[in-house]
């Protein structure tokens, strides 16, 4: 009877053992960009992921059956530095549910090095890196003294190589083009005392960038336009949140305004003129039955406002900082794009993205090409009928910075 | 259905019109829209109990205004939009037939005390739990209280 009852509790223990299952990142967990997640798991009808953040609030990130893979399931998330623990529960076809969390732990401030020989033996805030293509704006990169630093400089990244070379330090005119620094010799002990001596500038230059999209000021940006636009706030925010109140006031769209008020019309003329309830309710109820089933058949509008504006070439030269916006043709009629006149190639910029659908969901194609970009609340990404959509509440506001072409 | 509670019921759904074609876009949600409509439902109400056929041309006249202020204004889908809406009116059915069973009272002071204490309390009501609740349980608590209504007036026309 004993042994019975062990194989039992064996065969119970062995059945759930299967059901375990593993959350991976295989491209990093990264605060500000849409992530890439995969399960472990054979088979998944429900996925549900949320965050919790450091003061214990719960954000909805990810809902939807998750895309099959080769190895199990597939989903995105969406997290900003607030998310301080991952969490999660997969449903699978037979009933069962499993649990799985992750801590995300608080996320660090480091340098990225590519081309470092040797090791920096994990000294804070430098991380080395063996791809080129994982730098970004503040981070170093050790160049050969055969290699053109020119290109590098100009996308934000500092450039250590050796001899004497006469762009050397920050350059003035443009304060967000990296430093060149030379060293006497790729030696791991110069390079580092080097890295070292400029610890805090190179901090500094990074911290600038993420907190440029609420740094910068402009002052007085103008639209051609019959009627220009007053911009209070002179912050890229304020600018962008002024052109979104512009392009969305009316968050009703023409043919539902139309089906109301033809509605209303109808009803106010029917009660104002028919006595007889007899007669006035039938006519009522066919008022609204064909006002149901035009909502329904009406097209659910996605409309969406996108402001491009290239970054001041210096902050300290203030005497004129005022950008021109000009409305640019676009394809679709549901959406307004401003770009600031004459963004010279190679330069900077910074992208505002707001999007407006009635019900809140977005594709989250449109997101597609930006790596690191700064919601105003964290959207859930949801799977509905095999399409990725982000959910929302309101417009939905985003800022990122985009590397120059 | 008299004149007045005619134009009243005109002016109500005016304003379930106007509103949504004139809110400026800040945000709403559907909590609020659900106790604004109600509240108009109910104000429009006020006065003599509500007849079924009233409440039904009431119901009528505000719900593609509430609708479209749901869809717009607080970003619900179109199902979340006429559940929402649907929950609103029956909480507006259930207002009518609690207001129908205090006319049971017998001094006309207290009569009116208790129209206006609904007026106030079936929306303090839905913000505290009807919102939340499921459909069936709206729909049971407004059945319910119209058969109470329909019972206890069978039994005094009887008596």
């Amino acid at each position: 009877m004993t042994r019975r009852l062990l194989s039992l509790l064996w065969l119970a223990w062995s059945g759930s053992a299967l059901f375990t299952q593993s959350l991976s990142f295989p491209e990093g967990l990264t605060p500000f960009r849409i992530n890439r997640a995969e399960v472990d798991q054979a088979d998944s009808v429900a996925l549900r992921l949320w965050g919790e953040s450091y003061d214990g609030r719960k954000v909805s990130l990810f809902s939807g059956p998750g895309i099959p893979s080769r190895d199990g399931f597939l989903c995105y998330v969406y997290i900003d530095d607030d998310i301080r623990f991952l969490k999660g529960e997969s449903k699978t076809s037979s009933g069962n549910t499993v649990h799985f969390s992750a801590d995300l732990g608080r996320p660090r401030f480091h340098i990225a090095v590519y081309g470092f020989p040797g090791r920096l033996d994990g000294r804070s805030p430098w991380r080395e890196v063996r791809n080129a293509e994982e730098l970004r704006p503040g981070d170093v990169y050790v160049l050969p003294p055969e290699g053109d630093p020119v290109p590098i400089l100009a996308a934000g990244i500092h450039v250590l190589t050796p001899g004497t070379h006469p762009m050397e330090g920050p350059d003035i005119r443009n304060p967000w083009r990296g430093y060149l620094l030379s060293a006497a010799d790729l030696d791991a002990s110069i390079l580092t005392a080097v890295l070292e001596s400029h610890r805090e500038e190179f901090i500094a230059f990074k911290q600038r960038y993420r907190e440029l999209p609420v740094s910068l000021s402009f002052q007085g940006p103008r639209i051609q336009r019959q009627n220009p636009l007053i911009f209070p706030p002179s912050t890229p925010v304020g600018i962008a949140l002024t052109l979104q109140a512009e392009t969305f006031r009316d968050r009703v769209g023409p043919l539902h305004r139309c089906a109301l008020l033809g509605f209303s019309f109808a009803a106010i003329v029917a009660v104002a003129a028919v006595r007889r309830w007899e007669i006035l309710l039938p006519l009522m109820g066919i008022f609204l039955t064909a006002f149901v089933i035009f909502s329904l058949v009406i097209p659910v509008m996605l409309r969406s406002l996108t402001v491009e504006l290239a970054l001041p070439p210096s902050q300290e030269d203030s005497n004129d900082r005022s950008i021109h916006l000009d409305p640019t043709a676009d394809s679709s009629e549901s959406t307004v794009r401003y770009r600031q006149r004459g963004i010279p190639t190679g330069s900077w910029r910074l992208v505002y993205r707001s999007l407006l659908a009635p019900g809140g969901e977005a594709p989250l194609r449109l997101f597609a090409d930006d790596e690191l970009v700064r919601f105003n609340q964290v959207p859930e990404v949801h799977q509905h009928d095999g399409r990725l959509l982000l959910k929302f509440r309101n417009p939905l506001s985003a800022w990122s910075l985009h590397e120059p072409e | 259905m008299n004149r007045n509670r005619r134009l009243l019921f005109l002016l109500a759904g005016i304003l379930s019109c106007a509103f949504p074609l004139l809110w400026t876009p800040t945000e709403l949600t559907p909590l609020v829209v659900g106790v604004g409509w109600l509240l108009l439902g109910c104000l429009a109400g006020l006065g003599p109990p509500l007849q079924p056929f009233e409440l039904l041309l009431l119901s009528v006249f505000l719900t593609p205004g509430l609708f479209i202020t749901l869809m717009f204004h607080a970003d619900s889908n179109i199902l979340q939009s006429y559940a929402s809406a649907f929950r609103v009116l029956l909480a507006l059915g259930l207002y009518t037939a609690l207001t129908g069973l205090a006319e049971f009272s017998k001094t006309k002071n207290l009569r009116v005390l208790l129209r206006f204490g609904l007026t106030l309390a079936v929306p303090l009501a839905f913000v505290l739990g009807l919102e939340r609740s499921s459909l069936l349980l709206s729909t049971a608590l407004t059945a319910f209280a119209w058969t109470l209504l329909l019972f206890i007036r069978s039994v005094r026309t009887r008596g």
